[in-house]
């Protein structure tokens, strides 16, 4: 990590930054197994529910911020924020597979079912797949400022479904429960579940924040190594 | 003889290190390539 400073710099800060996020995780499981209480009806499958929640909490933020991003680099043309937007997409994919495997195996012993073709579901599932696209895109364009316009224009789109996803349970009838935190009135949890969420909340956007970090800060030390390249 | 389901705490299980692991193993990918600046 001697040849690019600046990049070096930014990916040593996101390894640190995540690997707070990962020992913070490690706190969560405590926390989730030996604070909060056995939920009466689920039992122990219920506590998926602390991994769960702030995995799909992480991959929207993700996904939202890659369209925000995306509309600002389409109107001020910043590498930066191209930059930024891929790496959230990345991030934002690696936290909807957790999302993806942990509601399936909550699923199974709660509804009989890994799976059910329901509007959350299926929706979730789609942003997943659009940004895989997202990112395939990005590998086939070789063209840094058509890669960047085109995947924009992609990223803008997949952020459109963000809202549909949250409030799929109240527009669609779903197996998926309502929301019990982010909804109009007061969260429907008792403190010490709530706390350990907020505390899983909390770390997963820690997560977030250092994977970003990182990816952004390779990418850049990639960007530097193909000017380089074509100055040589 | 039949075979008895998963319990729920072996869901909760399989869930945590499932999840955990693609968290980790995407960590180590980022750390293997930062070697490479």
């Amino acid at each position: 990590m001697t040849d690019f400073p600046p990049a070096a710099k930014v990916v040593k800060r996101g390894l640190a930054i995540s690997t707070l996020g990962l020992i913070g995780l490690a706190g969560v499981f405590v926390l989730a197994l030996g604070f909060t209480p056995v939920e009466a009806r689920q039992g122990l499958a219920q506590k998926i529910f602390y991994l769960h929640v702030p995995s799909a909490w992480s991959a929207l933020l993700a996904f939202s911020l890659v369209g925000i991003t995306s509309a600002l680099y389409l109107w001020l043309k910043d590498p930066r924020l191209d930059r930024f937007a891929a790496a959230s997409a990345e991030v934002g994919v690696v936290f909807a597979a957790v999302m993806l495997t942990t509601g399936p195996i909550w699923a199974k012993p709660i509804w009989g079912t890994w799976w059910t073709w329901d509007a959350r579901l299926t929706l979730t599932l789609f942003v997943f797949f659009l940004f895989l696209g997202y990112l395939a895109l990005r590998a086939a364009v070789h063209d840094a400022a058509e890669r960047a316009r085109f995947s924009a224009v992609v990223g803008i789109l997949g952020m459109l479904l963000v809202p549909f996803v949250h409030l799929s349970v109240y527009l669609f009838r779903t197996l998926h429960p309502q929301p019990i935190v982010l909804k109009p009135s007061a969260p429907s949890l008792p403190t010490s579940m709530l706390t350990t969420l907020l505390v899983s909340t909390v770390v997963f956007t820690l997560l977030y924040v250092g994977f970003v970090t990182t990816r952004y800060g390779l990418t850049l030390a990639d960007e530097v190594r193909e000017d380089a390249r074509n100055a040589d | 003889m039949p075979i008895e389901p998963p319990s729920n705490g072996q869901y909760l299980l399989a869930a945590y290190l499932i999840g955990s692991a693609i968290l980790l193993g995407y960590f180590l990918s980022l750390w293997l390539k930062s070697r490479k600046i």
